[in-house]
Parts: C-alpha cells; sequence; structure tokens
C-alpha cells in the first residue's frame, strides 16, 4: 500500500490551496443558489418587473388608466427623464423597463393612425416580455372597445377596461405530504454543485497525478515489484477517497442550508446523483491528471468546468438552450446531471417507471466515468513504455 | 587578498549554520571547500555573493566590502551553483549568451566570449540543442559556460561534477586548472576527495559553521598520520567522523 | 541591458508551449461555448411547448378559452405555444402530480390553473389565461352595450374574430446607441478573466528573477545589473505576449463570435493593455509576496481570478447587480469588474465618462500591484535561499 500511503502524504501536503479551492468553489455554488430563491411553498408569485413610466400625455384619461394600471402590476422606479440618468439605471439595472407615453396618445387611439407608445428594455428577459403582453393587452382592449363602441366616452372606456384588466386567474399551488415545496431551491444548489465537485476533482486529482507523473518517480515505482494494477488501484482508491471527501463537504453544507428539506425522498436521490456525477468527475480528473502540467491545470479546469456547465443547463436553464446545444452536451456527464436533477425535483410520485427512468441518467453518468478511467488506464499504459 | 571574511555569523533562526567563520583566500589559488552535508559550505558561498543575510561579521572580495549593489565586484565573479541554472526554452547557445549578456554589454566582445565558452566546455555540437535533451554531464558542462563565458578574475563552483561521467569529469578539472593558468582565482567545493586531491592548492575543511582544519593536501595528510597510504579521505573521516549526516 | 533581456525572456515565454497554448486557448474554447449556449437565447419566441392539461365540463365547452385554446394549440402551427391534453379531473391530477403537464386548468367557479411550482412556464399560463378570461370579459362587455346588434350571429362572429387580431402599439427606442443586452456581459468578463490569466505569466518571470525561487534567479542576482532593469525587461516581455493573445481572442470574439463590443476600437484596444498590465501585475504580486510554494501560489492565483470573475458575473450575471445595488464600493474594489463595466460602457453608453471611470480604476489597482511588487523584491539580501 506504498503508492496509497504516498497519496496520502502529497495529499496532506497540498492542503492549503485545496482549502482555497473547496472554500472558493463552496462560496460560489452557496451563493448563488440563495440568490435564486423560489417562492414558499404554497404561494404562487409573478416577478413584479421594475418599471420606470414617462407619461407626457398628462390629460389622456385613457393614458392615466393605463398608468395606474401598469403601477399595480409592476415595482415603479422614479427616474428624471434625461438620457445619462435613463443609461445609469439600466446600466446598473435599477430599471428593467421603460415605457414613454406620448402626447396625444389616448385621443389618438381614436383616429385611424393611433400613436405609438416608446419602449426601453433589457431585451430577452422575461420581465421585459411580460410587460409587454401587459401593456399589448391593454392598449388592444382599448382598441376593441373604440373599434365596437365608437360612440364610448373615455370615462368609461377607462372603467371598462380597468374591470377587464383586473381580472385574475387564481392560481393554486399543490402542495404534496412527502414533497417539500423548498425542493425547487435544492434542486438549484446540486445544480450549481456539477460546477464545484468538478472543479476540486481537477484541480485536486491533477495536483496528485502531477506529482505522481513526474518521471523519476514515475520511473522508480515502475522498478518496484508492483503489478500495474496494483498501482493503478491504489491510485484510484486514494482519489476515490479524496473523492468522498469533497463530496461529504460539499454535499454536507446542503443539510446546513436547507435542514429540514433535505429529509425527503427527493433529496435523498439528489444526493445520490451526486454521487454518480463525482465518480464521473474524479475518472475525467484522472484522464486530464495524464496530461496536465502545472501552467496550464487552471485554464483546463475552467474550459472544462464552464464550458460544460454552461451548455448542460447549469446557469443557464435548460430549457432556455436550443436543440443543438443540447445535443452537444448530452455528450458530457454534465448534461445528465443537471437533468436528472431537475426531473427529481419535480418528482411526487416514485413509481418504478419514474425511478427506473433517473435510474437510466444516473447510470449514464456513471457509464461516463467508467469510459474515461478505461481510456486514462490504457493512456497511462502508453506512457509507461513510452521514449519519455 | 582575493576573498576576506572575517567572523561571520549567519543563522537561520536558532540554527547557527556560520559560526564565528573566517577565510582568506590569496590571488591565484585553487581553494577546496569540503565539508559533510549541512556544514554551512553552500550558506558561506551565498554569503560570499551577497545572497543572504548576515547576523554579523564582514565579507571583502577584491579587498572591497562585498554588497548586493557592488557591480564592480560582480563583474568580475562567476558562478557555478549546485543545481543546474539554465531555461529550458533556451538552447544552449541563447542560455551562454543570456547570462553573458548581463556581464558583457558589447555584442561583438560577447559573441566572441560565448564561442569560447562553448569551445571550452565541448559543447560545439550541441549548440542549438535544448536542455531537455542534454544528458546530466552535458547539462553540467553548459551549467559551468554559463558561469565563466565572461571570464571572471574570481569563480566559485559548488559541486560542479555531480553525476557526471569519467571523461566530462576529468574534462572539467582540466577546464578549472587551465582556467586558473588564465588567472583566476578559483573556489571549488566538492565531496569528491580525489578532485580535491587532483587540482587544489589549498584545502579548508568545514564541519557545523566552523573550519576545523586547513592546509595544503600534503599538510592534512601529515596531521594525521605519515602512513604513505593515507588518503585525504581517511583525513576527512578522521576529522569530521564517521557518523551519517543529515 | 533592457533589450537583451527583454528579447531573452520572450523567447523564454514563447518556449513556453503549454502557458502559450492553455492562455489563448481557454478564453477562445471558452467563449464558443457561452456563444452555443446564448444562441437560442436572443430569440425568446424559441421556448420549447408547454404541456398543460384541460378539465373537461359544459362550461368548459362553452367558454371563449376553448376557443382561444383550439386556435393556440393547433399542430400545425409552429407558434403554437401549448399542447393540450383534455381530460377529466382525475387525471389531470395524476398527470400533474407525474410531471406530464406544468399545470391543468379548471373551469369549475371559473376559471382556475392547477401547479406545483412557481415557474416561468407556470407565469405563461397564468397570463395566458389571464388574457382570455380579460378578452371575454370585453367580449362580453362590447355585446351588452347593443344586446341587439349582436344577436345577429355574424356581427357576432365578427367580434369573435376581432378578438384575435392584435396590433402593435409598441415601439422600441433605444437609450443609448446599443440596446442593453444581458449576454454580452459574459463575453467581457471572459475577457477581464483572460486578462487576469496573464497572472501566471507574472508568476514565471518573477519566478526566474528570484533567488529564493529559482537557480536561474540566484543567477540574476550575482551579476552586475539592477534588479530593477531585468523586471522591467521581464514583465515588458510578458506583457507584449499577454497583450498579444487578448487581442487574439477580441478579435475572435468580435469577428468570429460576432459579440458586439460597439465599435471604438481605441478604447477597445486602450482598455485591453490597461487589463493585460492589470492581469500581469496581479501575478507578480502574488508570486512575490506568497512565501510557501509553486502549488500555493498558483492556487492563490486560481482561487482569486476565479472570485473575481464570479462577483463580475461571470457564471450568474445578477450577483454582479446585486453587489452594484447593495454595496456598491465593492464593484469598484474589483478589478475583473471594472474591465467588464469598462468594455460595457464602451458599448452602452453615449459618453466616455463611466469608460474612464472604470480604465482610472484598472490603472489604480495596476500601479498599486506593481508598487507592491516592487517593494517585496526590492529586498536585496534574502534570509534564505
Amino acid at each position: 500500500m506504498q503508492v496509497f500511503k504516498a497519496y496520502i502524504i502529497i495529499a496532506k501536503k497540498n492542503l492549503p490551496q485545496m482549502l482555497i479551492y473547496v472554500g472558493i468553489f463552496l462560496f460560489i455554488a452557496v451563493m448563488i443558489s440563495s440568490l435564486n430563491k423560489t417562492p414558499p411553498p404554497g404561494e404562487f408569485s409573478q416577478a413584479k418587473t421594475k418599471l420606470a413610466i414617462f407619461n407626457n400625455d398628462i390629460n389622456g384619461v385613457v393614458s392615466k388608466a393605463l398608468v395606474k394600471f401598469l403601477s399595480d402590476k409592476s415595482e415603479i422606479v422614479t427616474l428624471d427623464n434625461n438620457s445619462e440618468k435613463i443609461q445609469d439605471a439600466l446600466f446598473f439595472r435599477n430599471v428593467e423597463y421603460i415605457v414613454k407615453i406620448p402626447v396625444g396618445f389616448s385621443d389618438s387611439l381614436r383616429t385611424q393612425n393611433p400613436i405609438q407608445l416608446e419602449k426601453i428594455s433589457v431585451p430577452g428577459s422575461t420581465s421585459s416580455f411580460y410587460t409587454d403582453m401587459l401593456i399589448n393587452n391593454f392598449v388592444n382592449t382599448t382598441l376593441r372597445y373604440i373599434k365596437f363602441e365608437p360612440s364610448i366616452t373615455d370615462v368609461q372606456l377607462a372603467s371598462n377596461i380597468q374591470k377587464d384588466m383586473s381580472i385574475n386567474t387564481p392560481v393554486v399551488v399543490k402542495t404534496y405530504e412527502t414533497y417539500s415545496g423548498n425542493t425547487q431551491n435544492v434542486v438549484y444548489y446540486f445544480n450549481y454543485l456539477a460546477y464545484s465537485l468538478m472543479a476540486i476533482s481537477i484541480l485536486g486529482v491533477s495536483g496528485f497525478m502531477i506529482v505522481f507523473g513526474n518521471i523519476d518517480i514515475r520511473r522508480r515505482n515502475l522498478c518496484a515489484p508492483m503489478t500495474s494494477r496494483s498501482m493503478n488501484f491504489q491510485i484510484l482508491l486514494g482519489n476515490m477517497i479524496f473523492a468522498a471527501v469533497a463530496y461529504i463537504i460539499l454535499v454536507g453544507i446542503s443539510f446546513f442550508l436547507y435542514g429540514s428539506d433535505m429529509f425527503t425522498t427527493n433529496a435523498a436521490l439528489l444526493c445520490l446523483n451526486a454521487g454518480a456525477f463525482m465518480f464521473a468527475a474524479i475518472s475525467l480528473s484522472l484522464l486530464i491528471g495524464n496530461f496536465a502540467k502545472p501552467n496550464s491545470i487552471s485554464a483546463i479546469t475552467n474550459v472544462i468546468t464552464l464550458g460544460t456547465c454552461f451548455i448542460s443547463g447549469v446557469f443557464v436553464p435548460q430549457q432556455f438552450l436550443g436543440s443543438a446545444v443540447l445535443t452537444f452536451a448530452s455528450f458530457t456527464p454534465t448534461y445528465w446531471y443537471v437533468k436528472t436533477n431537475n426531473e427529481i425535483g419535480t418528482m411526487i410520485n416514485f413509481s418504478s417507471e419514474n425511478l427506473m427512468r433517473v435510474g437510466g441518467y444516473a447510470l449514464i453518468e456513471l457509464g461516463f466515468g467508467l469510459l474515461f478511467l478505461i481510456i486514462a488506464f490504457f493512456v497511462s499504459k502508453r506512457k509507461r513504455v513510452s521514449n519519455n | 587578498m582575493v576573498i576576506k571574511i572575517n567572523d561571520l555569523v549567519k543563522k537561520y533562526g536558532d540554527l547557527v549554520a556560520l559560526d564565528h567563520f573566517s577565510l582568506e583566500v590569496k590571488e591565484g589559488e585553487i581553494f577546496g571547500l569540503l565539508g559533510p552535508n549541512g556544514s554551512g559550505k553552500t550558506t558561506a558561498i551565498n554569503c560570499i555573493l551577497a545572497l543572504l543575510t548576515i547576523n554579523s561579521g564582514t565579507v571583502e572580495v577584491f579587498d572591497k566590502p562585498m554588497s548586493p549593489d557592488a557591480y564592480d565586484i560582480k563583474k568580475d565573479i562567476g558562478v557555478v551553483f549546485q543545481n543546474v541554472a539554465v531555461f529550458n526554452e533556451l538552447t544552449v547557445y541563447e542560455n551562454i549568451n543570456y547570462f553573458c549578456g548581463l556581464y558583457v554589454i558589447d555584442k561583438v566582445k560577447r559573441a566572441a566570449l560565448v564561442e569560447e565558452a562553448i569551445e571550452f566546455v565541448g559543447l560545439q555540437e550541441f549548440r542549438k540543442f535544448y536542455p531537455k535533451k542534454l544528458s546530466g554531464g552535458l547539462l553540467r558542462r553548459l551549467n559551468i559556460a554559463c558561469g565563466i563565458a565572461h571570464k571572471p578574475k574570481l569563480i566559485i563552483l559548488d559541486e560542479p561534477t555531480v553525476a557526471v561521467d569519467p571523461q566530462s569529469r576529468n574534462n572539467i578539472l582540466e577546464g578549472i586548472v587551465r582556467l586558473n593558468k588564465q588567472g583566476a582565482t578559483i573556489i571549488y567545493t566538492t565531496h569528491y576527495m580525489e578532485e580535491v586531491e587532483e587540482i587544489c592548492t589549498r584545502i579548508v575543511i568545514m564541519d557545523r559553521g566552523k573550519i576545523i582544519a586547513s592546509g595544503t593536501t600534503q599538510e592534512l595528510k601529515e596531521s594525521v598520520g605519515s602512513d604513505e597510504n593515507t588518503t585525504l579521505n581517511d583525513v576527512f573521516l578522521n576529522l569530521t567522523g564517521k557518523e551519517l549526516r543529515d | 541591458m533592457f533589450l537583451h533581456v527583454f528579447v531573452n525572456r520572450l523567447k523564454c515565454i514563447l518556449g513556453d508551449r503549454q502557458i502559450i497554448f492553455w492562455t489563448l486557448m481557454f478564453p477562445i474554447l471558452l467563449g464558443t461555448l457561452f456563444n452555443l449556449a446564448f444562441s437560442n437565447l436572443a430569440s425568446a419566441e424559441n421556448f420549447s411547448k408547454i404541456s398543460i392539461a384541460v378539465v373537461d365540463s359544459p362550461a368548459y365547452q362553452k367558454s371563449m378559452l376553448k376557443t382561444v385554446i383550439g386556435f393556440v394549440s393547433q399542430a400545425a402551427s409552429s407558434d403554437s405555444m401549448f399542447v393540450v391534453t383534455l381530460t377529466d379531473e382525475k387525471q389531470a391530477i395524476d398527470l400533474l402530480k407525474n410531471n406530464k403537464v406544468e399545470g391543468y386548468i379548471s373551469m369549475k367557479n371559473g376559471p382556475k390553473l392547477f401547479v406545483k411550482q412557481s415557474g416561468i412556464n407556470q407565469t405563461i399560463i397564468k397570463s395566458f389565461l389571464d388574457t382570455t378570461s380579460q378578452m371575454e370579459s370585453t367580449f362580453n362587455s362590447i355585446v351588452k352595450s347593443d344586446p341587439v346588434k349582436y344577436q345577429n350571429p355574424i356581427n357576432l362572429i365578427q367580434l369573435q374574430l376581432s378578438l384575435t387580431s392584435n396590433a402593435n402599439l409598441l415601439k422600441e427606442v433605444s437609450a443609448s446607441k446599443s440596446k442593453p443586452d444581458t449576454t454580452v456581459n459574459y463575453f467581457y468578463t471572459l475577457i477581464a478573466m483572460a486578462c487576469l490569466y496573464g497572472g501566471f505569466l507574472g508568476l514565471k518571470e518573477i519566478g526566474a528573477l528570484q533567488a529564493d525561487l529559482s537557480t536561474q534567479g540566484a543567477r540574476i542576482n550575482v551579476a552586475p545589473v539592477h534588479k530593477m532593469k531585468v523586471l522591467m525587461g521581464s514583465l515588458a516581455a510578458a506583457l507584449l505576449v499577454n497583450y498579444a493573445e487578448i487581442l487574439v481572442v477580441l478579435a475572435y470574439l468580435i469577428l468570429v463570435l460576432k459579440v458586439n463590443f460597439g465599435d471604438q476600437i481605441g478604447y477597445i484596444l486602450l482598455l485591453s493593455l490597461a487589463g493585460s498590465m492589470l492581469g500581469l501585475s496581479l501575478g507578480a504580486f502574488v508570486t512575490a509576496l506568497v512565501k510557501k510554494g509553486e502549488g500555493v501560489k498558483i492556487g492563490i492565483l486560481t482561487g482569486v481570478s476565479m472570485m473575481l470573475s464570479f462577483f463580475a458575473g461571470m457564471m450568474y450575471v445578477d450577483i454582479k447587480y446585486l453587489i452594484t445595488k447593495n454595496i456598491p464600493i465593492l464593484g469598484y474594489l474589483n478589478p475583473a469588474n471594472l474591465i467588464t463595466d469598462g468594455f460595457y460602457s464602451l458599448y452602452f453608453y453615449d459618453d466616455h465618462t463611466r469608460f474612464f471611470i472604470n480604465l482610472g480604476g484598472v490603472l489604480v489597482f495596476t500601479t498599486l500591484l506593481c508598487v507592491g511588487t516592487y517593494l517585496v523584491l526590492r529586498r536585496r539580501r534574502y534570509a534564505s535561499i
């Protein structure tokens, strides 16, 4: 077990930088997931857009009604109507949507050429999409009344629109006995763990493999009366223990963060899935450790961890990624890990059908791990008898 | 006097590496500095080179006080460190040229010196090679060339023949003698007694930061025993004991 | 002497294939992957279809909802948002429980939406239901205003049809020359991170120059040269390489990936240069200051660049806004954020005030780090080597 003992010694020497990495990646995972909180269970909430309204049509009855309507549905931000202040507010996201109502808007609605409202928004955000919809609904309702009841007065018009627009579909959020409504937040945390677990794996394992890969040490090891199988096994064992420690720390923190929400079947499945992913991550790290040099480890880690996380739906949810991207991402274990987490997150009925499905995904992650191990094994075997 | 060290004390924390150490090296000597591991040889050398802070005592080189800013002194010193100190990304030629260039600014003059140095250590066929492709012996030769290319008046060599094959070693020793004949004062540390016997004009044996014996080879042998078969090795072991050191 | 050191250190850096390759490749690879990930975001219409269930009932059959759903879920229509399953209540509950639908609608006592969680899809379904109910209310209002007219089915149908047509009275104007954009920030942060990675070059150069870090450094220290000259020459070589790499990355992002940096090339080049200097001096400072082994230095450099990039919004852009809202001073204390904001202000603002504020911040940091490095290195003798 000499190789294994050497592993422990090297691990101890590398402890300061390992602590740095664990600390940082833990911090990142915790921060992101705490920012991404969904509302408490049982409540349905619509995020309110940060909105600024400049109403230049002060006398317009309809315009006033529009302002009131939008104020009820959004978080109103008061802003000076000068371009620099507006630019600043948009730059720092103090405001997400600005609407300007031009002079004579109300009256123009009754003519053939209604004046257009002006908007400035952050494109692609769901809040601007939603506000667009609100405004369009309001305006179109107005136009319909005007078209089919041309003699309607402004006051009556405003009142009708008010009545129509205030219709709100009640939403019931069903809760289930064994399901914690906070599970979504736990899922977010575990998804971000993909980044942290993989980064720590690669950095940690490579740190060790670089030392061991040093050619003189390698030669000394090769001359020892130890089979390569035994040596590989001990190296694997050492790395597995490292993986276990990292896993315990990172997953363990979730128990502090989410307390009782962790004692559900969903959470248990999430933990298991994280274990499968960790295996894949460690195997990948072993493969990388065969190639990497000290100066390039950091860059390699970043490319692989950040890159796969972005295309696999860790930072940008999978539903927003195009199908081509997702197909490409499905060649990484991260994609399957996130997909599995998302499914586990909404699972209420732990039927065998459901469990087999997520089990299948987890098996794919394990399969990746095995594949990486096999390749790593072949690579290290080749290095053994190379010209080096 | 090329080197004059007076009552030098250097501590690493509580460990006294040099204990009131005094030394004189005259011009034209090939001076051997011997001692077991941990006796303070390398520390003494680093103090001579003004690399280390010292607790007390003085160091003079060429009769002038030595300091990190003493460029006029430094330009006449050449060092061959125990660890091979070359850049892996530069060729043999480029390495020697770079380090020589820190001493000799004139390009024409430097080019000639670099050529001479390459010839001196016998690396003509390897000028375009990178250090990774050189064997241990060749690397050592390169290391030496980098240290002496600028033709210094004082050359300090710290165990220059470690892991070197007999031909290379012979070549190096002959080279050192030649350099000495050309006018350089040499300080030489090593564990190889045969080398010391072969080339050193005066020897100092250190232990635990102090000098425990000094003189010519002959004098040292006589001080221990007048047997014809006494080797310097015997003298050394006699003086420093047969215990293993760190 | 400067030139001598500069040329040789340049050769050394360029000869270090690994470092060159990875500091160049990592932003290019990451940028490509970012681009892939974001390629779909720009068109918000590309949301995938949402599965819903509707509980069939007489009330439903009579409702406007049925008409609208019929319109909205035509299989052939690629604009259709929903995949609708018409079923009974028990089935609907099951479908929701088993994640086969995101929510189900029941018309008992008026339309009601049943969901399991409060996410984007659920909000979309609700909005759809709100709009439909509102349209129904408008419809009923209009009919009530002239019941006689709408006894005639033709008028009724005409009214119904009109409800499906929508005018768009919203005109997008810009606050400045460019639209505010969420995705470019990721690329700007990427450049900032690439600048910070110049720190590894700084690490290499300082290592080659300090006697307590390498024997080559010892050679430098015994030579009759002022260490500062060697430092300047080394850092200049490193800066040249780092800046060149940043320019390559920029060219790739702008020309190949078509990321919008605005068109003020001069200012972009200026900020990139400042960023390179910053990264380099950061690496030099960490190397000079930290006395532990190389592994720890690399760990600190990696950790610091990750943290700074994280706070500049690399993994989650909202972090950046959170900081500027709550602890704005932290935004200015983060060099990565300064670089990112510098690029963004070039892209977004009309004038250069904010740009120069950020550029100034970067230069201040660089100066502080250089001074710090000098103070540490200036010590001529070592306690031990």
